[in-house]
């Protein structure tokens, strides 16, 4: 039983810090231009301080990086460095080529292995410090150089990470410009979702009957349908909660989504058959869409797609092409 | 025999005012006239239809099963500690549960129903493998023998738990979910599959109230008295586990009702098993009723596990029940 409540804490800790959260905001992110620094070539050596508060200095471009979380991952390979990526976490499926990389493990990551890969930069997450900062000082008294990556709230801090591994990578033009990518995707979908003349209700479902978990504020998803111009039913609760059925009934939401359907198959048709949900408009109008979780969840360059699935989803008649 | 009229009476009346306040309060305020008008608030009678009473009765259910199936543990294995999780049944039921989230398993015909039937599978084939077991090393089937060798396959299957705890990715918060008990969004299918096996089960534990009198003195002394000890004791580990396995299998492995409703009631009104048994049915149905109303009204409109609030409720109870009784006994 004991074991089992550490378990339960140690996940629900987890769950907490895997999430990224979206501020609450009267009026939508302002569009902040960006100074351009001018990436010289030769910025190195570069200092850096993590969210440990640890510095590490690199002397040149590293050419054999560990990186521990998926989303650090799809950045690393959004910024053209795959081929420098020499391991990745057990949960790394995106991109393909991602997955034939040296595995490293999970939250519970084998240092030996690390070590013997070799790599001069290895990219952690403070949502991993828990279980992994013992690890990680295991690592760094090997002489390896740890960078532990912020858990990012939202989308602005999805950019500074991006920035900021740019930065440790030499790779910073390439940065900039998947920030200013992103920003004008999400700049577009925003600027349609706001013609949106009647605001749709959505409530959020990332685990299916009958531990129906959703996301509430602080998380991507909420950010999400912020941005999108509709409104989150569980957007007065903090994080990842569980929550009550009939609330859910009671709160009746226009259009449900499923985030869950990569590995339970029928997602949507259980939703639209739940005895008992029968009441509520997004069921009565079959608006009940699957969103993959990765897009949406992991804090990397492909949050504009899971914007844009969402968005699809939410305003099919704003944002059907 | 006044004293057990007043228990029965009181226990009654304490389930059905639990009963009333489960169906009435709740995230959603229902009115109790929606009960006998449906009509009167449309979106409020689906609710409480589909969603709040099923759940109630539910936890009636699963209360009552395990609190019987551990009030009959405890009087054969002559053990304070036993618990319907004793046998290692719910490690069984959990093994079937979890296999199913962590592969993903869902069967053609079957679908949702898939995890409390392969549930109720692992709790019977577990089951079975423990009685031939303790049967194959001792053929008289004495009762260290079943709790060790309910021990040892409880370990054993929970390092297999562990084990798909340690691999799961996504499906981790479901795992932990399931594994930490719950009643919500079961609905009345879950109700219908669970009852015949706990009525079989109850009528088992129930035609045997009088032999488990006897076989508190011993098994030899109950072989005088004329019980077909072995054939008894098989009925009774029999009932007590398919009591349990249907209850796991529905809703996880809720702890502490099993192994605490039979203590207090045998405190509150003695030891005798035609009535502890009946008693401790209604009783841990009245218990876990309560619980989860809390677990779904204390954080509204988030819920918590039931099996959190269990002994968090249960535990200061049983505390009082406990001193007040001693201090009865000293004085």
């Amino acid at each position: 039983m004991k074991k089992i409540w550490q378990l339960w804490l140690a996940t629900a800790l987890v769950a907490i810090l895997l999430t990224a959260c979206g501020q609450e905001e009267a009026t939508p992110a302002q569009q902040k231009d960006t100074e351009k620094t001018e990436a010289v070539e030769s910025a190195y050596p570069v200092t850096l301080t993590d969210v440990t508060d640890n510095e590490i200095t690199l002397k040149e471009a590293p050419k054999a990086i560990v990186s521990m979380i998926p989303s650090n991952t799809e950045i690393l390979f959004g910024l053209d460095l795959g081929d420098k990526v020499v391991g990745v976490s057990d949960f790394d499926n995106f991109p393909e080529e991602a997955a034939t990389k040296e595995k490293i493990g999970g939250q519970e990551f084998n240092v030996e292995k690390i070590i013997s890969l070799n790599p001069d930069l290895v990219l952690a997450h403070e949502s991993g410090l828990g279980m992994g900062e013992a690890g990680l000082q295991q690592l760094r008294d090997a002489g390896v150089n740890v960078y532990v990556v912020k858990t990012a709230m939202n989308f602005e801090e999805v950019y500074d990470t991006m920035i900021t591994i740019g930065q440790a990578t030499g790779a910073i033009t390439e940065a900039e410009e998947m920030v200013q990518t992103m920003k004008d995707e999400v700049a577009a979908i925003q600027e349609k979702a706001s013609t949106v003349e009647a605001k749709k209700s959505v409530f959020i479902e990332v685990s299916p009957a009958p531990e129906i978990y959703t996301a509430g504020n602080n998380t991507f998803m909420n950010e999400m349908i912020q941005l999108l111009n509709a409104e989150n039913i569980a957007g007065d609760q903090e994080g990842w909660v569980k929550m009550d059925p009939e609330e859910i009934v009671n709160r009746n939401p226009d259009v449900i989504i499923t985030t869950y359907g990569g590995y339970t198959p029928d997602a949507t048709e259980q939703v639209l058959t739940r005895v008992g949900f029968g009441t509520v408009t997004a069921i009565k109008n079959k608006e009940v869409f699957d969103v993959d979780g990765d897009k949406t969840g992991r804090s990397g360059p492909r949050l504009t797609e899971g914007l844009e699935e969402m968005a699809k989803a939410i305003y099919p008649e704003v944002f059907s092409e | 025999m006044n004293k057990t009229v007043f228990a029965y009476v009181a226990s009654i009346f304490v389930l059905i005012a639990a009963v009333l306040i489960g169906v009435t309060v709740g995230t959603v305020r229902i009115p109790i006239q929606v009960l006998w008008n449906p009509n009167l608030d449309e979106a409020a009678s689906n609710i409480l239809w589909n969603i709040r009473l099923p759940r109630v009765v539910l936890a009636g259910l699963v209360g009552s099963s395990l609190a019987m199936a551990g009030a009959a543990f405890q009087g054969l294995l002559k053990n304070p500690l036993a618990d319907p999780y004793t046998l290692g049944v719910s490690s069984g039921a959990s093994v079937g549960a979890v296999v199913t989230l962590f592969f993903g398993i869902s069967i053609p015909f079957l679908g949702l129903f898939t995890l409390p039937v392969l549930s109720m599978i692992g709790a019977f084939l577990t089951i079975i493998v423990v009685m031939s077991f303790a049967k194959l090393i001792d053929r008289a089937m004495k009762m260290e023998t079943i709790i060790l060798t309910g021990i040892i396959f409880s370990s054993f299957l929970g390092s297999v738990l562990s084990l798909m705890i340690a691999l799961s990715g996504e499906e981790l918060r479901q795992i932990i979910g399931w594994l930490l008990g719950s009643v919500s969004m079961r609905g009345w299918p879950y109700v219908t599959m669970a009852l015949p096996f706990m009525i079989f089960g109850f009528l088992l534990l129930w035609l045997n109230r009088r032999e488990l009198n006897a076989l508190v003195f011993g098994e030899e002394r109950a072989s005088h008295l004329g019980v077909d000890v072995k054939r008894r004791k098989m009925m009774i580990l029999t009932g007590g586990s398919i009591l349990t396995g249907a209850a796991v299998s529905v809703s996880g492995t809720i702890g502490f009702v099993g192994l605490v409703v039979p203590h207090m009631t045998r405190m509150l009104w003695g030891s005798d098993h035609r009535h502890v048994l009946p008693l401790s049915f209604i009783n841990g149905a009245t218990l876990l009723i309560v619980c989860d109303l809390v677990s779904r009204t204390i954080i509204s409109p988030s819920e918590l596990p039931i099996g959190v609030i269990t002994a968090f409720i249960g535990a200061p109870v049983f505390a009082f029940i406990f001193w007040k009784q001693r201090r009865k006994v000293s004085a």
